[in-house]
């Protein structure tokens, strides 16, 4: 019990930093779907076109940390935008499918192009307030954990803001709970689509200049990114943004109290076998409407 | 009827004279080498591709002075992907052909096991790092791995701590969650009792993870003296910042040389200063006079620092090189099991070790005979207690 109280600061600390990386990966799951009912599971990679961006304007080119963040994410949103525009908009009339695999196929083909462009090795960022750790409660963190948590709320604000003050974030709710009836009201779903995609390359951008000190320019990340941040989005609930970021936070507490107080090995078994417990009993999620 | 019965014959021996002429090997031609490592995947930039550029060196070496008996050795590259399956394919490729005499790679030690049947079925002498255990257990007769194994490497990081710390010692281990990594931590935890200390921790990772933190948290509160890291590259980075958020500098360091490898060095800089590794040889070492040498004519042809994984690509090609000669020197013919039999007997003094082969001995170098290295604000050292 003593062991226990000594790590669970510790612990609760690092699974709220990882779990606020998973509810932004989450969050652009609920920002696809919404616009598209697509399950987008490049959306990891698109995290590491931003990690690989924020390695080259902040360590490469050594650019201000006050330019490397917007230029990061207009790149990420440029080069998803082409992305989009070149794979998945052509398939918009497809059987639902078909979108799905190419979405796993193009992460794939990130991947590669990026091993191909940039090299397979992964890169470190530094930190952008040292790596001097703070002692709050018991915990070490790292100044790090604040800008990844920062970011998480100024995103959520800001999306708060799209989705309930701007035309396309309202029309792309409405798109999302009624499909065929925004193209009846003349919504144009692929305009939708684009700008779903689009502003889930914005987030994926921002997201990836902020947590890149944590987990590092990794080519390889990509596909664990998506698969945690579809469970974070499906165990909440993919219909509501507020859902799939509790949801990504939930599975970011989880796994690093698993692995803290039982094993790391266990991760990954609790974490996707909740998931499908969850699935089974309630299909929209915890926090979802009840079907 | 009876010239027909000749005619028949004389054919039947003219396609045999054919397809054996086919099968043997050019006398005048050259000495291929197959060279199967990572290209691309988890492995390639940090050891297979250093790996394949000296081993490359060292053929261009050998050929710039003539080859063997006049015949140039001429390497036939496949990419393993850090995968077994492609690594497979491979070593069926290459095991066909006649002309092939040798095997270096693959690079992991899940690949090497795969590939197993086909070397032993095509006797076909492979040089390889992957030090998992099985490969030298039994059935190894055309095996040879150029680097410490599993187990002597072990027994080396746990004798320095042993060394530098004393008895009394509580070890704890973080390793990667597969069969090498799993294999590499219970060998040091039923080794260390030998070494005067207990197993206080036993923690993993898998590939992707990026912070250590928990498997950190669990390994401080456990009172861990020493850790025995089994971590390259990412893995490396992610246990040393934890070691540094946690407050935990105290810790004796030690692992294989993917600790402080170029990769980990990149990523993690001066937060794995002082970690205790075993390596072919410590790249810095002001007394190893085989290094310069060899770190101006790698730059030279590759622009390139030398790193670990070009000296053991080096070594390797080298170990060929040098058992072809004394075959040829003895007036033998260059086959696979000529060459087998002198690797076999091979004494060989690489660029900072030194293997004894025998015939009941595969396993690369020997305790003593491993260089323990330290590193230092991007210089690794011989490690002294």
């Amino acid at each position: 019990m003593t062991f226990v109280l000594t790590i669970l600061p510790q612990l609760i600390a690092t699974g709220i930093m990882i779990g606020a990386i998973y509810a932004m990966l989450a969050l652009c799951f609920y920002v696809v779907h919404a616009g598209t009912g697509l399950i987008n599971f490049a959306q990891g990679d698109f995290v590491v076109i931003g990690l690989i961006f924020v390695w080259t304007f902040f360590v490469g080119m050594n650019l201000p940390l006050f330019i490397v963040i917007p230029m990061t994410v207009i790149a990420t949103g440029l080069v998803v935008a082409a992305l989009e525009r070149l794979t998945i908009a052509p398939l918009r009339n497809q059987d639902p499918i078909i979108p799905l695999l190419v979405t796993l196929a193009l992460g794939i083909l990130i991947r590669s192009s990026i091993q191909l462009i940039w090299g397979a090795q992964p890169r470190s960022v530094p930190h952008y307030s040292g790596d001097t750790p703070i002692l709050i409660g018991g915990a070490a963190i790292m100044a790090q954990a604040f800008w990844i948590i920062g970011g998480t709320i100024l995103i959520l604000l800001a999306l708060y803001f799209f989705f309930t003050r701007t035309m396309f974030g309202l029309a792309m709710r409405g798109a999302s709970s009624d499909r065929e009836g925004a193209q009846v009201i003349g919504i144009n779903a692929n305009l939708i689509s684009f700008y779903a995609f689009g502003l889930s390359a914005l987030i994926s951008g921002a997201t990836g200049a902020i947590i890149a000190p944590v987990v590092n320019a990794d080519p390889f990340i990509g596909l664990d990114f998506s698969l945690k941040g579809f469970a974070g989005a499906v165990l909440g609930g993919i219909d509501k943004p507020h859902s799939a970021v509790l949801g990504g936070l939930f599975i970011g507490i989880l796994e690093t109290l698993i692995a803290g107080l039982i094993s790391s090995e266990y991760r990954n078994l609790f974490v996707f076998g909740i998931l499908m417990l969850v699935l089974v009993l309630r299909p929209n999620g915890l926090l979802g409407a009840r079907s | 009827m009876q010239s027909r019965q000749w005619m028949r014959s004389l054919m039947a021996a003219s396609a045999v004279l054919v397809i054996s002429g086919a099968q043997a090997q050019t006398p005048n031609g050259p000495i291929k080498i197959g060279l199967v490592q990572a290209q691309t995947g988890a492995l390639a930039d940090s050891f297979g591709i250093p790996s394949s550029e000296g081993a490359i060196l060292a053929m261009e070496e050998i050929n710039a002075k003539g080859g063997i008996g006049g015949r140039k050795l001429e390497v036939v590259s496949r990419d393993d992907r850090t995968s077994i399956q492609p690594t497979v394919i491979a070593f069926q490729e290459l095991s066909q052909d006649p002309d092939l005499i040798a095997m270096i790679g693959p690079t992991t030690s899940g690949a090497g096991m795969a590939v197993r049947q086909i070397i032993n079925d095509n006797k076909l002498p492979e040089l390889s790092i992957a030090y998992g255990t099985a490969l030298t257990q039994s059935n190894f007769k055309y095996y040879y791995r150029v680097g410490p194994s599993l187990e002597t490497g072990n027994q080396a990081l746990l004798n320095a701590i042993q060394k530098h710390r004393g008895d009394g010692q509580k070890l704890a281990t973080l390793a990667l969650s597969d069969a090498g990594g799993t294999d590499g931590a219970r060998d040091a935890a039923n080794r260390a009792s030998s070494f005067g200390m207990t197993v206080v921790a036993s923690e993993n990772y898998k590939y992707g993870d990026t912070d250590f933190t928990a498997q950190l948290t669990r390994i401080k509160a456990s009172g861990a003296t020493a850790l025995l890291s089994l971590t390259q590259g990412i893995a490396t980075n992610a246990m040393a910042r934890a070691v540094k958020q946690l407050g935990m500098q105290d810790l004796m360091i030690v692992g294989p040389n993917g600790l402080a490898d170029a990769q980990s060095e990149s990523l993690a800089g001066d937060l794995i200063n002082g970690v205790v590794f075993w390596d072919y040889a410590c790249l810095d070492d002001p007394n190893n006079t085989n290094l310069p040498p060899l770190k101006t004519s790698y730059k030279a042809r590759f622009n390139k620092n030398l790193s670990n994984g070009a000296i053991n690509g080096y070594d390797m090609m080298r170990m060929v090189g040098t058992s072809l000669q004394a075959l040829f020197d003895e007036k033998k013919p260059l086959t696979r099991e000529g060459l087998n039999d002198k690797l076999t007997q091979l004494t060989f003094n690489g660029i900072g070790s030194k293997y004894e082969f025998t015939p009941e001995w595969h396993n690369g170098p020997r305790l003593e005979q491993i260089p323990m290295c330290s590193y230092q604000s991007g210089k690794r050292l011989p490690w002294k207690p």
